[in-house]
């Protein structure tokens, strides 16, 4: 309770964060082509200027309001900036088209609202119990539960297990790279002295999520759109949007809950929440308002901006209790917490515990401005859609690579990060988790130590990770992650014959 | 990137899925090959090897996949056969330059400054991406290298190479 309590003034104490993060992440989201994970590893070197608590903060109250900011142009100009605002500009735009954008906005925003704040308090109460849990978590535990973070996300990924396995056990090898933490040696250096304490972090987030992104950018029409005509919206018609949105508890819960546990589930980010509560609205639906899914349904959008603004406080939950950043935004928080020298794991709550309180208090205070800021922003924020992706696409360069100079102050950093972007670009291309090969980055060095202290408490021998309950349950778990999609295939398929 | 006709040209590098898996079995060669030859301690090495196993096991069932994919599109290929929609040229003529450009950025930076780096550097993106008018191309590099120079250098006290200019910024 103490340590809430802490949390809280601390969070009091960086509380501008919140309310800037979610104005520059709406900003950001209403752009399309930018995504919220991509601007903040352009910021990142920013965000590890501040102190811990306004950094973290401050990313994901840009997160958060990066999923908020997606859907005003997804309504208003049908132009979705993301997968995870697809379902939006579906239900949205066809509401804007019959010329109820006040009525549109009013839901998003609303269900955003209810999403955020009601997930915000869900991981305020639920984390610190389950970061409890994870205290008993021993190396041999912790070892199987960066495993099972990767083959989660190498199982989501769109390119399949095999291609998101090789990701993320290539992100491991390369977080091998610098001076052995046991011996001293120096491994895949390639002879740089700029090597030898290991990949630098920062310009490899960097060129994985945003240059890789600039790069498909430029692969594109940069000619941006043309909006022929002023869009005014009344916000009385807003306010009925609210309303209307309060009167549908059942669909507000369903998505949120649904969001949040897709959120906790590492890889699975936003997009696949907003899908999954959405096809859950599409069939608890009544078969007369079945019909109007996709021609503007009210419920369809309340449940796409619900589960996803629960989902972005579920990606915490991972990360506070276990270290394990389930998002790429998340997994720019982790890089911030290392930074600060804040303990990763399940320790946090023990040793940082004012922080990690500060944070999740934070998303609940951003729940509750989403909603004033929402409705300020909505109608003007489309118009930052207009802005030209060839004049974005030099300031975001120019940011890129002083970011990739600044936190150790290496032009070589500015090459790793040309290098890593490369690398990001092709794997996008070709359906590699870019997200599952940063988790093997970051957590290399973490697995590799973990590893070899569990080893060691088997006195060298692999069968400690076999004969502990927890760990049989961690691999029964992983083994349901590998096996569980084929056999739920299998199942189907039996039942149609 | 177009062809003849103004349609988009969608001409794609085969060879390109193979790219990733082949890479990560160079790196892996390299970073077992490396601890194997060297005077490592066997933790290290079985460490690297043993994530360089599964990472090889992983690269050649996704070369053989997209070998086997690629030849059973060859023979039931038909007009009503579903394939997937090509992904056009590797990199356009755009994207190359851009990339050219930021290595010739990165390569000059040191020498010439982040000033004189950094300023025909933008100029010559907004010149490629089509940012009009010429005269603007001028004013908008010029203005975000100033924004550099205020905001990271005098404000944040970033201390980017000053090149040639060292004397005078």
């Amino acid at each position: 309770m103490e340590l809430a309590y802490n949390g809280l003034i601390l969070m009091l104490g960086a509380v501008w964060a919140v309310p800037l993060g979610i104005f520059v992440g709406m900003a950001i989201g209403a752009m399309p082509g930018l995504n919220s994970s991509g601007m903040l590893a352009v910021l990142l070197p920013l965000l590890i200027m501040m102190p811990p608590e306004v950094g973290l903060i401050f990313a994901i109250s840009l997160y958060a309001g990066g999923e908020v900011g997606n859907s005003f142009p997804a309504i208003i100009l049908n132009i979705p900036g993301n997968a995870s605002s697809a379902v939006t500009a579906a239900e949205g735009s066809p509401m804007m088209a019959r010329g109820e954008g006040g009525r549109a906005l009013g839901l998003a925003v609303m269900a955003s609202t209810l999403g955020a704040f009601g997930g915000g308090l869900l991981i305020l109460v639920a984390t610190p119990l389950l970061s409890n849990v994870a205290l008993s978590f021993s190396s041999v535990e912790i070892s199987i539960v960066v495993l099972f973070g990767l083959t989660a996300i190498a199982q989501i990924s769109s390119g399949g297990l095999a291609k998101g396995l090789l990701a993320g056990f290539l992100g491991l090898l390369m977080a091998t790279v610098g001076t052995d933490p046991m011996w001293g040696t120096f491994r895949g250096t390639l002879g740089s002295v700029y090597l030898l304490d290991g990949i630098a972090i920062v310009p490899a987030l960097i060129g994985l999520l945003a240059f890789s992104e600039v790069i498909r950018m430029m692969q594109g029409d940069t000619s941006g759109i043309s909006m022929p005509k002023a869009i005014v919206f009344k916000f009385k018609e807003m306010v009925g949007g609210f309303v209307e949105t309060l009167k549908m508890p059942f669909v507000v819960i369903r998505s949120g809950i649904t969001g949040m546990i897709v959120g906790i589930i590492p890889g699975a980010g936003t997009s696949v929440a907003t899908f999954l509560a959405y096809q859950q609205a599409i069939a608890a639906a009544p078969p007369e308002r079945r019909a109007m899914f996709g021609k503007g349904s009210s419920e369809g959008l309340v449940s796409a901006d619900c589960a996803n603004n629960a989902a972005v406080s579920g990606t915490l939950v991972p990360l506070l209790t276990l270290g394990i950043p389930g998002s790429s935004a998340s997994a720019i928080m982790l890089v911030i917490m290392a930074y600060h020298n804040l303990e990763i794991g399940p320790r946090l709550f023990s040793v940082n515990g004012d922080v990690a309180y500060a944070i999740l208090w934070s998303q609940l205070l951003a729940g509750l401005l989403i909603i004033i800021m929402g409705s300020a922003v909505a109608a003007y924020a489309y118009k930052l859609a207009l802005i030209p992706v060839r004049l974005l696409i030099p300031i975001i360069a120019m940011f890129m690579l002083i970011g990739s100079f600044g936190a150790n102050g290496y032009v070589f950093d500015m090459w790793l990060m040309l290098g890593f972007g490369v690398i990001g670009y092709l794997m996008k291309r070709y359906d590699y988790p870019v997200v599952a090969l940063l988790l093997g980055l970051i957590l290399g060095s973490l697995f590799e130590g973990h590893l070899n202290r569990a080893l060691r408490m088997g006195f060298g021998s692999p069968e400690i990770f076999f004969t502990r309950p927890l760990a049989l349950f961690l691999w029964a778990l992983l083994a349901l992650v590998v096996v569980g999609p084929a056999l739920m295939r299998i199942i189907r398929r039996k039942d149609r014959v | 990137m177009a062809v003849a006709g103004g349609e988009p040209d969608m001409r794609e590098e085969k060879w390109g899925v193979f790219l990733i898996p082949l890479l990560s079995l160079l790196y892996v060669g390299y970073m077992v090959l490396e601890q194997y030859l060297g005077s490592y301690r066997a933790s290290t090495v079985n460490y690297a090897t043993g994530l360089g196993l599964v990472i090889a096991v992983l690269a050649l069932s996704i070369i053989f996949g997209e070998i086997r994919k690629g030849s059973a599109a060859s023979t039931d290929a038909g007009p009503e056969q579903q394939q997937d929609a090509p992904l056009g040229h590797l990199f356009t003529a755009k994207s190359m330059g851009f990339l050219l450009l930021t290595a010739m950025f990165i390569l000059l930076v040191e020498a010439l400054g982040y000033i004189l780096a950094f300023f025909p550097y933008l100029a010559v993106i907004l010149w490629m991406l089509g940012f009009r008018p010429r005269y603007m191309i001028l004013v908008v590099a010029a203005a975000i290298t100033a924004f550099v120079h205020l905001f990271f250098v005098w404000g944040a006290g970033l201390q980017l190479p000053k090149g040639v200019l060292h004397a005078i910024i």
